[in-house]
């Protein structure tokens, strides 16, 4: 046996004295310090953008509505609710009101009578229209 | 501003970090892959993750983490790449006997038969034998027992010395 365990101990002292490369160790930290910074950059560029972005959909979720938006919400009026077409035609201003009258009986009618029964737009106040059979009203 | 200044410093404090400990993993990282620009490459990286988690390693624990992260880089290294056993003497074809080296073939032929050893095995001569580590430390970075080291080593011994006397072992 050429190797002795003392000749392999030998040589592994030999391995570990034996420096790297001084130029090896420059490159090195070279090399490391340039792509540190780089990925420190470009990481604090998208944090910087992500935080701009946030702030500005904050800016737009707070802010108070102008007042042109306003005026035109106000412009648009709601539309009255359309009355039926029969009471439109009977619309009596208040003023020309019938005067409360008792309700009516509806009349025993005879065979050739017809009433028209039309309501106005005061729910006391009926309006009975008789015709005969002849198309007369009474 | 605050912040800058804490950036600023947190760069000079590991400028400073990888000045005292490059030597270490560059050897580290030499002898494990045996060629000095694979290392050079293998420690690059080692320093990036560095950087990433610096502030997060707890102290009194980075040289452990270092030697960790090396031999992990280096694993995957070997992976991606398979090393050139042709360049390595084929046992029997020339039989080095140690008193007829001089110092620097003897490392020379130590280094390439290392190469031949499986990455476990290597990974604890390199710490122990290489690096100085004790059992201890070295079981502490590879995740295993003192019983498993010193198992590990006397294998690996045997084995360099068969290679290196040319015997198969």
């Amino acid at each position: 046996m050429t190797w002795r365990d003392e000749d392999l101990d030998a040589a592994f002292r030999g391995l570990r004295d034996e420096e790297p490369p001084a130029a090896a160790l420059t490159a090195l930290r070279a090399r490391v310090l340039d792509k540190a910074g780089r990925g420190q950059g470009v990481r604090m560029l998208f944090w910087m953008g992500l935080a701009g972005a946030a702030a500005m959909l904050v800016l737009v979720l707070l802010s108070p509505r102008r007042p042109a938006e306003l005026a035109s919400l106000s412009a648009s009026p709601i539309a009255a609710p359309q009355p039926p077409p029969f009471a439109l035609a009977l619309h009596r201003p208040a003023a020309t009101r019938v005067a409360r009258v008792a309700p009516p009986r509806t009349p025993k009618a005879a065979p050739s009578e017809e009433f028209v029964r039309l309501m106005t737009d005061d729910p006391d106040v009926v309006i009975l229209w008789a015709v005969d059979s002849k198309g007369d009203l009474e | 501003m605050i912040w800058w200044a804490g950036k600023a410093e947190r760069e000079a404090a590991f400028e400073e970090f990888l000045f005292r400990r490059q030597k270490m993993v560059l050897r580290t990282a030499w002898r494990m892959l045996g060629r000095v620009e694979d290392a050079q490459d293998a420690s690059q990286e080692v320093f990036l993750k560095a950087y990433r988690f610096f502030g997060q390693i707890q102290p009194g624990t980075e040289t452990a983490w270092l030697y960790r992260v090396t031999l992990n880089v280096c694993y995957d290294a070997l992976r991606r790449r398979r090393i050139e056993v042709s360049e390595i003497p084929e046992p029997g074809a020339a039989p080095c006997q140690f008193v007829l080296l001089h110092e620097e073939e003897r490392k020379q032929a130590l280094q390439r038969a290392l190469l031949r050893l499986p990455e476990r095995e290597r990974a604890a001569v390199v710490l122990r034998e290489i690096e100085g580590l004790s059992t201890s430390e070295v079981a502490s970075i590879l995740g295993s027992t003192e019983v498993t080291v010193r198992s590990q080593i006397s294998v690996a011994r045997g084995k360099l010395r068969q290679w290196l006397e040319g015997v198969k072992p």
